[in-house]
């Protein structure tokens, strides 16, 4: 059903477009329009947002500093170090408050009733509403910047090697070799200790190694394309190399990219969680969320809610992306809108199973 | 089997109201409808239609070889036996044994990865019991009987080690590897040279008498249906629109559209038009012209240097077409992509309007391109597919600093309105056209900058000949109005003899002979050109079968 609907409505709007008579569209409109016509995407992408905001908003977050717990002079109480930006929620994710309801959350729907811990209480009596929070946007924050930073490199790395070949091409293949080998883990164990805990660095650090597979696909994507014959009229129009990559070849191998990118960043989350579970990624008492469930795995049975939420966190997290990424690769692809639906097919099929049959007979 | 042991001259084919549906959107669209043929022993078939007219679609379906949302529809018997609708075990036993294929591309359709010799063994072991031994002595054989020049270097080589016709050739041996009853020729030798063709037809003619086969013949050129045929049916858009032996449809087509078909081949005239070429005054400069221009490949790695054109001299001047002709790997792509800047030349001289092209800067060679146009053999190919066709008209203006939007899209409405193209197909993507519409956009975006010379790569050879003719017309009417010097680049002598004004012929990386039209076309002096003018099969029967008893005397 989902799927139909979207089409149709893309297929109705190309009409609208090409009646109009408009003046030329270039590339990028159309991609825009397209993307904001699939409805999957624009609804996920509504929904990543809605996320983003409600985690940063509601609990604030740490400007700067160690991230670590320091005694506040003025009030005696345990702060995180660094500028704090409050949040709209009361409660913080380091602070252990007396406990409420024997830790059970308070929120309920039938009457609606939001109460003090809404997603309950750990063991110590922290509010699992803002370590969630917290944790979300650590994640996010990981998930990005991994993401966009070894989207950056790979693109570049394979393009580079991809287009010119020769020796720039060794040159690079031979660097993501080297960087392939690196063992993640150990890598993690050394600057762990350095980094200590704080996400953006650890995202940094891991955005520097995770590219070369997408490297990879995008060198073998561009040694293909470079041969096709719009790249030579290009080149006879006096396109420079820089527009040939970018304006040219990119744009027909964005499906690649995107598929490898989600997977990428849904994949940071959990490589962000084992780190966590090593003890080399984001430490107490700042959290992720893979740190919550790790921390929390022994509680399975008997306080299960402290798995529902952040784990809920982190499936939407992984499937907007995704969405996000179908609705740009088709967006790019015009070709897309002409495939024939899934219920389209089985139809056509038990139609010719039918008329078939009645041939035979 | 019974059948062909009692009587021999029994039908091997029966087709009777046969037509393919394609289930698209929603509904069923027929691809072809009614066929009704019958084919006997050692009958060839030829069945003649432009792309898209469902001649191909309606022979797979015989072999049921229909995509997942096609049907068949009809009755097609083999020797009695009903092949629509019957189950994959009986298809499977047909298919490569009683009926084999022989594919347009025999690159694809070997597998790179396995000798020749292993796939004909293959074949034969799927079908019969021979032991390996003896399916390699058959192999052997088969090879030695499509006369391919040394059979057991081809069977212990790769497909990528043959040349086309070869390739061609170990494709037929294998197909009939177990004495089919019925051999499906789908477009044979649309992949290859004329000279090649010539000799793989004659093959195919050979063979078929000897096995005794039928063959359907699948094809779009009118001169090798000439040349092989026996009977003939004309497909357009799904429907047969005449049949008849090949001699009566050549001599008298009653259909409108057979008549349409048979004009739009350009052939080759007897005795050519008067002499258009104007008489140059002296004072005349060459927009284009080579002295003993060499380009090379570069050696990589292990493969040494490669010599593509050596020694070419021409001369192109304004309002000029000159046509480059020539069997593949002559080098007559590779002038054309020097011409543009695209390959480097080694040495010589070759200057584009006054400047000089060897060992050019990259910013001079930008300026020079501001004066050049480059149309492309494969129109799918060329024109980016995440691009609509008007950015792609434009690039070339952007490019040379032309900011305004404003001026570029008055500029590309123009250039569609130039090649006769809607204005508002330019927010359309390039797989939104057909073949010809897309061509026609080529031509577009290589005239966008108003170039003093036009390079045009075999534009015609990728499209049917009904929409060649147009894009032909299209381009010598331009041409005419603006003026601009042409290399036309093509195999195909007929439309050389169409457009050209002076051709120079080419063969292994020089230039054998330079003339006017008429004077190469019906008067070749060099030896290779009247071997190329000889091979060119005519689309009339009764001509055809002279010029081949002419040739096997000669």
């Amino acid at each position: 059903m989902t799927n139909t609907k979207p089409t149709a409505d893309a297929a109705a709007n190309e009409m609208t477009i090409e009646q109009r008579e408009t003046a030329g569209l270039s590339q990028g409109t159309i991609v825009r329009r397209r993307f904001l016509h699939h409805r999957g995407a624009v609804v996920s992408l509504g929904v990543l947002i809605f996320i983003t905001l409600f985690a940063f908003s509601s609990v604030g977050t740490v400007v700067g500093g160690s991230g670590r717990l320091v005694v506040d002079p003025d009030t005696g109480r345990q702060v995180v170090d660094g500028i704090r930006l409050a949040g709209w929620w009361w409660a913080d994710w380091y602070t252990n408050y007396p406990i409420v309801n024997g830790g059970s959350p308070t929120l309920t729907l039938f009457p609606f009733h939001i109460g003090e811990h809404p997603f309950g209480q750990d063991t110590l009596g922290k509010d699992v509403f803002a370590r969630v929070m917290r944790g979300t946007q650590q994640s996010l924050t990981v998930t990005v910047i991994v993401g966009v930073l070894s989207t950056i490199i790979g693109i570049l790395v394979g393009a580079i090697s991809g287009y010119f070949r020769r020796w720039a091409d060794q040159l690079l293949m031979r660097f993501t070799d080297v960087i392939i080998i690196i063992p993640l883990l150990v890598l993690g164990a050394v600057l762990g200790r350095t980094i200590g805990g704080n996400a953006i660095l650890l995202a940094i650090l891991l955005g520097l190694i995770a590219w070369p597979g997408l490297a990879r696909l995008v060198r073998a994507e561009f040694l293909s394309l470079r041969e096709r014959e719009f790249v030579d009229a290009a080149r006879v129009a006096g396109a420079s190399d820089a527009r040939i990559i970018f304006r040219h070849i990119l744009p027909n191998a964005v499906g690649v990219i995107i598929v490898n990118t989600t997977l990428l960043m849904s994949a940071a989350i959990l490589l962000e969680t084992s780190l966590s579970f090593l003890g080399f990624g984001i430490k107490s008492p700042d959290v992720s969320l893979g740190q919550i469930i790790t921390e929390y795995q022994e509680a399975f049975k008997t306080r299960p809610w402290l798995f529902w939420w952040p784990g809920l966190i982190i499936v939407s997290i992984a499937l907007t992306i995704n969405f996000i990424g179908d609705g740009l690769r088709d967006a790019f692809d015009p070709r897309q809108k002409r495939a024939l639906t899934r219920k389209a097919r089985a139809l056509a099929s038990a139609t010719v199973a039918s008329t078939s049959s009645r041939d035979v007979s | 089997m019974s059948t062909t042991a009692t009587d021999p001259a029994a039908p091997i084919l029966e087709v009777s109201g046969l037509g393919v549906d394609f289930w698209v959107d929603g509904e069923w669209v027929s691809a072809a409808r009614n066929m009704d043929y019958t084919l006997s022993p050692g009958e060839v078939l030829a069945i003649v239609g432009e792309s898209g007219s469902g001649k191909s679609t309606s022979s797979m379906a015989i072999l049921g070889l229909l995509p997942d949302n096609g049907r068949a529809l009809g009755s097609a018997k083999l020797v009695g036996q009903e092949l629509i609708g019957a189950d994959l075990q009986t298809l499977r036993k047909v298919r490569g044994n009683r009926i084999a294929v022989i594919f347009q591309e025999p690159m694809t359709a070997l597998n790179p990865v396995y000798t020749i010799g292993f796939q004909i063994i293959e074949a034969l072991q799927v079908h019969t019991n021979l032991s390996k031994a003896q399916a390699r002595v058959r192999a052997l054989e088969l090879l030695e009987m499509v006369e391919l020049p040394d059979p057991q270097k081809a069977f212990d080589s790769y497909p990528h080690q043959l040349s086309g016709g070869q390739r061609q050739r170990a494709m037929i041996a294998q197909s009939i590897s177990c004495d089919p009853l019925l051999l499906i020729a789908d477009e044979p030798t649309t992949a290859l040279d004329v000279t090649v063709q010539a000799e793989i037809l004659d093959l195919l003619r050979n063979l078929h008498t000897r096995l005794n086969s039928a063959i359907i013949l699948i094809t779009h050129d009118m001169g090798v249906v000439a040349d092989l045929a026996d009977k003939m049916i004309v497909m357009k858009d799904g429907e047969v629109v005449e049949s008849g032996t090949a001699m009566q449809v050549f001599r008298e087509p009653k259909v409108p559209y057979t008549q349409e078909l048979l004009a739009a081949v350009p052939k080759l005239a007897a005795e050519g038009p008067a002499v258009s070429v104007a008489q140059r005054e002296a004072a005349v400069q060459p927009v284009l012209s080579m002295r003993d221009l060499v380009i090379e490949y570069p050696k990589r790695g292990r493969v040494p240097a490669f010599r593509a054109v050596e020694g070419a001299t021409l001369d192109i001047y304004p309002g000029e077409v000159l046509a480059l002709v020539g069997e593949s790997g002559s080098g007559k792509t590779t002038i054309g992509r020097a011409v543009v800047g695209l390959v480097p030349s080694h040495s010589g001289e070759l200057s584009v309007d006054g400047k000089n092209m060897v060992g050019i800067s990259r910013g001079d060679l930008r300026e020079v391109r501001k004066s050049l146009g480059i149309v492309f053999q494969d129109p799918g190919s060329s024109l980016n597919p995440r691009w609509p066709i008007g950015q792609s008209i434009g690039e070339p203006l952007v490019l040379a600093g032309e900011k305004d939007q404003k001026v570029v899209d008055k500029r590309v409405e123009d250039l569609l309105e130039l090649v006769q193209l809607p204005r508002n197909y330019r927010n359309r993507f390039p797989h939104e056209l057909s073949g010809g519409q897309r061509q026609r956009v080529g031509i577009a975006r290589a005239l966008a900058l108003k170039p003093r010379v036009l390079v045009a790569d075999e534009p015609t050879s990728a499209l049917d000949v009904s929409v060649q003719a147009r894009v032909l017309d299209l381009l010598q009417e331009i041409q005419r109005e603006q003026q601009f010097a042409t290399l036309f680049i093509s195999h195909d002598l007929g439309v050389v003899d169409l457009l050209a004004d002076r051709i120079a012929v080419m063969h292994r990386g020089r230039i054998v002979e330079v003339g006017t039209s008429s004077e190469v076309l019906r008067h070749p002096k060099d030896p290779y050109t009247q071997r190329l003018i000889s091979a060119v099969p005519l689309p009339d029967p009764e001509a055809q079968r002279e010029r081949r008893e002419q040739r096997s005397r000669g």
